[in-house]
């Protein structure tokens, strides 16, 4: 496994922290993912990907302001770190490698 | 509009979560219930909230290292295992019975899982098992053999056509079983085996250690044979082209061996021991009269049953010719699914080893009782000892236990006694198996080990643990610590019946329904064995012969034993008074074409009717001379009735293709007595075969009668090569019934162990009951209650549960045990003394159980008990 490697729902999660910037907190997450890509994400899924993320320093967090909203509770901001970037870029550029590799598309059916 | 989110989920999201990301997640959650809320209304919300709870509730968001998870940490969970130890030491007796009683409920229970297991399991191990299917035969003219009008067998041809124009059956196998002689230079032996054509492997993948499938069955002299066969014949030799000589009646024929098969495996309805080509048989190629072979088709996977079933009518215009016959008996080809054949028993004609359903209802029912029965107990106890136990629970909540550990703990108790149960159970499983298989004739096996097993141990102790402890959990646990420490509880009990005295009636209802139902199947069974068949079933040996002599060779051999003083008469014939199913049309004088009768018939020679005693009514017996060409008949009363002919003008009347009737015989039971009795006709002729010989013997001495049998040894085996095989009738009587013999064997001993059980209980309690009443009886015995009276006052209260219990049981019982009898047309009536003696059964035993007790606390000294004040 090379060192660029992540899993697909994981790139899906760090992709729209990088979109989401500031307002990148759990139920912005879901929302974002759930537009954009039309599938249904569960909270807990979410989570231990969020973790995993944060655990090998491709995210970091901070909380943030607690609104009438969420009872009382506080948020928590996800960053995206410099190592989260470069393995994104390093991720991108393994698939545009890829990508230019292919002389055209061929289909069978 | 409601925005509170419900609260339970967020609790429990609270209880199992990290601290670390408690906060945002919850506030995550409350948010997005909000937002589901507005897009999907107040319920959607709800659910969905729970459903994201229960998706966070994964290893990853759980925190490990919190104490609530685990329910008593260090020091608390210490003192838990420590007090539930000193509790089972403590009350010695207690645990003893909480332990006997769930061991054997445990212990019957895996005993019978393992029988319902393995008769559900035959012939599933085949890799096409779902779409192996059975053609079997329906016959719709009303004709019926034993209650039923379906046959097993089927047409040779029908399956030639059925291969031939349906594309919906993958593969297909004509099968006929037939038991043979095995002849090799050094060895003979009598085997069962299948005569079957070349697509045999592609429906049943039996495993071929030598030879390949396609084609060791193509020569119409080859053979495999198994691999139990082999070695019994060759040793360990090779056998793979060796031949030996099949033997069918007289006719014999050299096979070679061209494969070995795995031993089949043992749930498997297709017993065989050796295969070969059915070709042998291609006379009946081409008639659709002749029914006796099995067909067994694959379907492909995408064919249904009904749309098979519906095109064979078509088949059958197309292939058959159409007669008489075929238009009368508007015969039906039905499709059976493989896995249902070892359970059906309403096939006549049919192949393998039967299981029975009724065996598999009843025993589960008594192992599911037994395992309640069991449970009873615990709980019994548990509620006589939450006095005691009540103080305890009192001083843990004033110390600070909340009122999950104490569930938990109690719970914890009650698991690990069924642990500790179950533990024991798999030893005495063990230890009863070989019995219980023998009793059921079946190998079962037991290995705790296997993968299939152990989820169901696990399930059992869970079960049984959340049973029996919920009493103790839920209602203690709820215990108001103030009252409790006052000594509230035990005044607090209400006067009329508690949940105690309900579970003791119930467990004696479960006992008196067993007993009932055992009494009743054995009276019905010693009915079945007393009962006046019409027939004379003592001193009878029957000597079942394959190739039988000629006839000229049987009446030497009849002669020379009428020679020795201890024989009396001797017959031959083709079936046996104790079940002659043989049957079909006749055609007689004036018979009515549109309303053909059926009549059971017996091929016999002149002094049958002598042997068995059967009582000739009109006419003359079958030892006058034959004057008919067909032989000659004697009708049984039944038969009279059915054509409806007089016993005079019977006589001297033909039936046509079988002979003239000559005599009347008394209606006999000549079909086992779930049956009633059918119209038959009792042939004599000289053309007819026989299987058996039947030798009514003269009261006489055990060694005479051991000459005799060795005499008569010799003789048999001078004129046959198959090995002397015999029988004494009423032997061959008693298997008619082995079905109902097993079933009351199996039931007193299950009827034995929940009594068993239940006094176990009773023993348990009662000794509680009679600690609590020591100084009570002291007080008495002091002012002058005599020891009967101290006896009486603790047994009256019992008897009376075990009272109520039995008419709870009475009418269940006598539902339940008249469902069983349905089943036989000739049965007892369900008698009162039945009752009786259940009712007094469980009395007295529920007397004894209660005296020790009683009668040592009546004989204790008051002075004792009531000095410690």
């Amino acid at each position: 496994m090379s060192r660029h490697h992540l899993a697909e729902f994981e790139e899906v999660v760090m992709l729209t922290v990088a979109i989401l910037q500031d307002e990148a907190y759990g139920v912005a997450i879901i929302n974002e993912i759930e537009q954009r890509l039309k599938r249904k994400v569960s909270m807990g899924s979410m989570q231990t990907v969020l973790k995993r993320l944060e655990q090998k320093g491709y995210l970091s967090s901070a909380f943030g302001e607690a609104t009438q909203r969420r009872g009382g509770k506080r948020k928590r901001y996800f960053m995206l770190t410099t190592r989260g970037k470069s393995m994104l870029e390093g991720v991108r550029d393994q698939r545009t490698n890829l990508w230019d590799a292919i002389p055209e598309i061929i289909v069978s059916d | 509009m409601n925005h509170i989110p419900p609260k339970i989920p967020l609790k429990f999201f609270r209880w199992f979560c990290h601290t670390d990301f408690q906060e945002d997640i919850e506030g995550d959650l409350v948010e997005r219930y909000l937002q589901k809320i507005d897009e999907k209304g107040v319920r959607y919300a709800k659910w969905y909230l729970w459903l994201e709870v229960l998706r966070l509730f994964r290893p990853s968001m759980i925190n490990w290292s919190h104490k609530r998870l685990i329910p008593a940490s260090g020091s608390m969970l210490m003192s838990y295992c420590k007090v539930s130890w000193r509790n089972i030491l403590r009350f010695r007796l207690n645990s003893f019975i909480n332990i006997a009683g769930l061991t054997l409920g445990i212990t019957c229970f895996l005993l019978i899982f393992l029988y319902v297991d393995h008769e559900l399991s035959y012939d599933k191990h085949f890799a096409d098992a779902d779409r192996i299917y059975r053609v079997y035969t329906k016959e719709n003219s009303g004709d019926q053999e034993l209650g039923s009008s379906s046959y097993a067998t089927t047409p040779l041809p029908l399956a030639d056509a059925m291969k031939a124009e349906l594309p919906e059956i993958e593969a297909l196998t004509s099968i006929r079983d037939q038991e043979v002689l095995i002849v090799t230079e050094t060895n003979s032996t009598l085997e069962k085996g299948l005569w079957v054509d070349s697509q045999f492997f592609q429906v049943f993948d039996f495993v071929l250690l030598q030879g390949n499938p396609s084609k060791v069955l193509t020569e119409p002299n080859s053979i495999v044979i198994t691999s139990a066969l082999a070695s019994k014949m060759f040793a360990d030799e090779n056998a793979i082209g060796k031949s030996l000589t099949v033997q069918v009646r007289k006719q014999k024929r050299v096979f070679n061996i061209t494969g070995v098969l795995a031993n089949p495996p043992e749930q498997t309805t297709l017993k065989f021991e050796f295969l070969a080509p059915i070709e042998q048989y291609t006379h009946y190629r081409n008639n659709w009269d002749t029914s006796d072979s099995h067909t067994f088709i694959t379907l492909q996977h995408s064919a249904g049953v009904e749309d098979v079933e519906a095109k064979i009518p078509d088949l059958l215009k197309k292939y058959r010719d159409e007669d008489f016959w075929t238009e009368y008996r508007q015969e039906e080809f039905k499709l059976q699914p493989l896995a249902d054949l070892h359970l059906s028993n309403h096939i006549n004609e049919d192949i393998g080893l039967k299981g029975s359903n009724t065996h598999i209802n009843v025993l589960s029912m008594v192992a599911i009782l037994t395992l309640i029965l069991a449970c009873v107990n615990y709980m019994n106890l548990a509620i006589a000892r939450s006095l005691t136990r009540s103080k305890e629970v009192g001083v843990r909540k004033v110390i600070g236990a909340g009122r999950g550990q104490l569930m938990i703990q109690f719970l914890a108790e009650s698991w690990f006694f069924s642990l500790l149960a179950m533990l024991l159970s798999v030893g005495l499983v063990y230890w009863l198996l070989p019995v219980f298989s023998a009793l059921l004739e079946r190998s079962l096996v037991f290995n705790p080990f296997n993968e299939e097993v152990i989820p169901i141990m696990v399930i059992i102790v869970a079960i049984i643990g959340l049973i029996s402890g919920s009493y103790p959990a839920f209602f203690m646990s709820s215990l108001k610590t103030s009252s409790v420490l006052k000594g509230q509880v035990a005044s607090n009990r209400p006067s009329g019946l508690n949940l105690k005295d309900v579970l003791v009636i119930g467990q004696y209802a479960i006992s008196v329904i067993m007993i009932i139902g055992s009494l009743v199947i054995y009276s019905q069974f010693q009915y079945l064995l007393d009962k006046d068949v019409g027939y004379n079933r003592e001193r009878i040996l029957v000597i079942s012969i394959t190739d039988f002599p000629s006839h000229d060779r049987f009446e030497s051999l009849k002669a020379k034993w009428l020679m020795n003083p201890h024989v009396a008469a001797v017959a031959a014939s083709w079936q046996l008074p104790t079940s002659i199913t043989s049957n079909g049309y006749v055609e007689y004088e004036g018979h009515d074409a549109e309303n053909p009768k059926v009549l059971h018939r017996t091929s016999v020679t002149e002094d049958f009717l002598e042997v068995y005693g059967l009582e000739l009514l009109a006419g003359d017996g079958l030892g006058v001379s034959i004057n008919d060409p067909s032989g000659i008949l004697v009708l049984n009363e039944s038969a009279l009735k059915s054509l409806g002919w007089t016993a005079e003008d019977a006589i001297g009347k033909r039936i046509e293709h079988r002979g003239m009737v000559v005599g009347i015989i008394k209606d006999f039971h000549m079909l086992s007595l779930h049956h009633d009795i059918e119209p038959l006709m009792v042939r004599r002729s000289d053309r007819a075969m026989y299987r058996y010989i039947s030798i009514k013997l003269k009261p006489s001495s055990l060694s005479n009668m051991q000459a005799t049998l060795k005499a008569i040894d010799e003789d048999v085996s001078a004129n046959s090569d198959f090995p002397f095989e015999y029988q004494f009738l009423d032997d061959k009587y008693q298997q008619l019934y082995a079905s109902e013999l097993r079933m009351s064997k199996l039931l007193n001993m299950f009827t034995i162990l929940s009594i068993l059980i239940a006094s176990l209980g009773l023993f348990g309690l009662s000794a509680f009951n009679v600690f609590q009443r020591t100084k009570e009886i002291a007080i008495r015995k002091v002012l002058g209650a005599s020891a009967i009276t101290v006896i009486s006052l603790i047994s009256r209260s019992y008897l009376g549960l075990v009272l109520v219990g039995f008419l709870v049981a009475s009418p269940i019982a006598w539902y339940l045990a008249n469902q069983w009898l349905q089943d036989f047309v000739f049965r007892v009536s369900i008698n009162w003394w039945v009752f009786a003696f259940a009712g007094l059964a469980t009395a007295v035993t529920t007397l004894l159980t209660v005296s020790s007790h009683s009668i040592r606390a009546s004989l204790a000294n008051p002075a004792h008990s009531l000095r410690d004040d």
